[in-house]
């Protein structure tokens, strides 16, 4: 069985509180968040939610008051200030102003951030010009701030953040300042780091160009996180509901909110995902791998199909009460996503023709 | 990391241009103020002790109620100075008579304040050749050298006698009838004082005739010890001898005795101390805001270091390299302003305005000291640097 990768950020029950005595005020309530390796997770919620304070909490700009927090395999609570600064040198942090140092060049500002690590200057500086270059600002490695557009300067910035190749980025609102383009090229960049070297991004953003390239949305109101959605993965789930016939009715809206509800299942070679003769109780769509239809037939099972990616199954048993009619198992690895019965009834509530068109699909035959 | 921050602190310095020359001419009003100040102090003293210091003598002998040359030092019997001519060890012992007189100015007649010096003629008293050359001549009723570097109209006096080789000049009484006339055959040079604008020099016998002081009155016993002889151990039997009639030092005693005079006891040596500590703290004043502004202007800058690891230990070295450079860089063009200060000054007052290499190495520490005050004073303010605050 395959271990799933440790969590780079680990909050249980994070509470924060703003002064002390009577002007003592919560901003944070009992948060608890798990961030994994190669995530892009974007944070969103109304001014004041506390989206921004959990941030500095997740990069240990601030101490632990209550629950616990781990950040890089590291406790961070009872840490000392040093300790703190400590554990910041493997975190990339952009910032809503670039905060560059303006006497500096550009490549000078990305090498301040290399000068607390082990690395030769030499390889250092190489590093952070093909940074630069990948930014798109190789004709401006030797300019200072005061030269470069607003765009450029976070471009710079970004570039800061990444030269250390660190395990976890925390931005707030990086691409404030940008245009469309800029605020694409920073995210892509941001997310290819995420998909090639497993470093976690955590971004605080109101940019609705920029959500759509999240893996990940948590939503904060009132110092709570109220939703956490896996939103390429719920993409990806809609992308396939909207390719199954009978769901291609539903809006948009309504489709997300059936993905929101189907939970993956990683499944293994010939195990069992739905057994003949069972009651139903899911629906399923097969995102990765096979899957094999047996059907019981003497002393054995023939195998009658083999579905394959996109395709769907389980729907029958769940509209027409029946018993399963088939077994269905995995061939290889795989993953598929489960529906279950009470949220696959709610689909079809959402559509009533829908569910006339199931009927009539399955007891017209 | 101290190579990083100083790189950083001379980035951050130069990018300020103009700013950072503003600095730096605040610093420089600072420390041409404490150069000003520690010249004429120096000034002060070295004047004080201009007399002193050519005097031809090992042991002084003053009043039992003398203070300070400058204080009118009382007279003394000269039968004390016999007496204490009888310690052994002692090669010579000669009476110095010092009067306070006004010398009428040869322009406009104001009374200029004169310290007229005499000493027996057959009796050298002073280490200047320009003296002592002239010995026979101040035998001479009514005349008298005169300090070539004596200011105010005595000047005018000097470039007379240059132009001339003859010069008058009239000695002021208490009235008209008691004002005298001497002849100035010949100059030397000593230099005046804070409170003495010129200095001259004559025989005992003229000193008499001038003043109608009598001469068993002395101002002073000059002991110069027989070759081998310990000064010290001079001075202490002459003390044992004499007791509580009279007061002994040593030449640098009396010397270190003016010094302590002026800089303790008279209001223009007080202010000489004032005036250095105040340029101290106007210096650690320029600097700090030198400082207050560079860190001001930079604080989202140095937050957003302190986010990303660096340590507070990185800003105090970065801070204390910035005010390092500011008072190295302003000392230097403060030494070349204080020298025009201190030519200029000389000039218009004939003091001893001298640069001196141990001053100079003295106010340079001094400014490095006060860059390292201001700079305790910023690192109080980089705390300020929060990268919270770098978050909407």
């Amino acid at each position: 069985m395959i271990q799933p990768p440790a969590p780079l950020i680990a909050a249980d029950n994070v509470s924060y509180f703003f002064g002390e005595g009577e002007s003592r005020t919560q901003v944070l309530f009992d948060n608890t968040l798990q961030i994994l390796p190669g995530q892009l997770v974007i944070m969103t919620g109304p001014s004041g939610s506390g989206k921004t304070t959990l941030l500095t909490l997740l990069g240990a700009l601030r101490g632990v008051q209550r629950g616990s927090l781990t950040v890089l395999g590291r406790d961070v609570a009872g840490m000392d200030e040093a300790a703190l600064t400590e554990m910041r040198r493997n975190i990339g942090f952009i910032f809503q102003m670039h905060n560059l140092l303006e006497s500096l060049t550009a490549i000078e500002n990305v090498m301040m951030a290399t000068h607390l690590t082990e690395v030769a200057p030499s390889m250092a500086r190489e590093h952070g010009i093909a940074l630069l270059k990948r930014l798109g600002l190789g004709h401006r490695i030797e300019h200072k701030p005061g030269a470069l557009s607003g765009g450029q300067r976070q471009r710079v910035a970004v570039a800061r953040a990444l030269v250390n190749c660190p395990r976890l980025i925390l931005a707030d609102e990086p691409t404030a300042a940008l245009d469309k383009a800029s605020s694409l090229e920073v995210v892509d960049l941001l997310h290819e780091r995420a998909a090639q070297d497993g470093c976690a991004i955590v971004m605080v953003t109101h940019d609705n160009r920029i959500i759509d390239k999240a893996d990940r949305l948590v939503s904060m109101v009132d110092g709570r996180i109220v939703s956490d959605i896996m939103v390429r993965e719920l993409m990806a789930i809609c992308e396939f509901l909207r390719e199954v016939e009978f769901f291609a009715r539903l809006s948009p809206a309504e489709l997300s909110s059936v993905a929101e509800k189907m939970r993956p299942w990683r499944f293994h070679d010939g195990e069992v995902l739905i057994r003949q003769g069972d009651v139903g109780e899911e629906f399923f769509l097969l995102a990765e791998g096979e899957a094999e239809v047996r059907v019981a037939e003497g002393a054995g099972d023939k195998v009658v199909a083999t579905l394959r990616h996109g395709q769907y199954f389980g729907e029958r048993a769940l509209i027409t009460g029946e018993v399963r009619n088939a077994t269905v198992a995995g061939k290889g690895r795989g993953l598929a996503y489960a529906l279950g019965k009470a949220d696959f009834d709610k689909a079809l509530e959402m559509a009533p023709s829908f569910r006339d068109q199931l009927r009539k699909m399955y007891f017209g035959r | 990391m101290l190579r990083v921050a100083a790189g950083l602190a001379w980035r951050q310095l130069t990018h300020r241009g103009g700013k950072l020359v503003g600095a730096l001419l605040g610093v420089c009003v600072a420390i041409v103020l404490i150069f000003t100040q520690v010249g004429f102090r120096n000034a002060l003293y070295d004047s004080a002790c201009g007399i002193t210091r050519s005097l031809d003598t090992d042991i002084l002998i003053a009043g039992a109620t003398f203070h300070s040359w400058g204080d009118a030092p009382p007279w003394l019997p000269r039968a004390l100075l016999y007496e204490a001519a009888s310690v052994p060890g002692i090669k010579s012992a000669h009476p110095l008579y010092v009067s306070a007189i006004q010398t009428s100015s040869p322009v406009d007649g104001h009374s200029m304040s004169t310290s007229l010096l005499a000493f027996p003629s057959h009796a050298p008293v002073f280490l200047k050749p320009e003296i002592n050359a002239q010995l026979d001549i101040l035998t001479v009723p009514n005349r008298v050298l005169m300090d070539r570097k004596s200011r105010d109209d005595f000047q005018v006096a000097r470039e007379r006698f240059e132009k001339t080789g003859q010069l008058t000049l009239t000695l002021l009484g208490a009235a008209e009838s008691l004002q005298k006339t001497v002849e100035v055959p010949g100059l030397f040079q000593i230099g005046p004082s804070f409170s003495i604008d010129g200095t001259m020099v004559t025989s005992d016998m003229n000193y008499h005739r001038i003043t109608g002081i009598p001469l068993d009155r002395i101002s002073l016993g000059l002991i110069r010890v027989a070759d081998g002889a310990d000064p010290a151990r001079v001075k202490a039997a002459i003390e044992a001898k004499l007791g509580t009639r009279a007061r002994v030092f040593l030449k640098s005693e009396f010397m270190d005795n003016e010094i302590h005079y002026y800089s303790r006891e008279t209001p223009i040596g007080t202010i000489f101390n004032m005036g250095l500590v105040v340029g101290t703290i106007v210096g650690i004043v320029f600097i700090s805001q030198a400082l207050h502004g560079i860190v001001n202007d930079n604080i989202r800058e140095y937050a957003a270091l302190r986010a990303v690891g660096y340590s507070q230990s990185f800003f105090v070295m970065l801070v204390s390299v910035v005010s390092l450079a500011i008072s190295v860089a302003a000392y230097l063009p403060s030494c070349l302003a204080a020298w025009g200060v201190y030519s200029v000054a000389a000039a218009a007052t004939k003091l001893p305005l001298v640069m001196k290499p141990i001053n100079m190495l003295t106010i340079l520490g001094v400014v490095v000291v006060m860059g390292q005050v201001a700079t305790l004073f910023a690192i109080k303010r980089l705390k300020n640097a929060n990268p919270v605050d770098l978050f909407g």
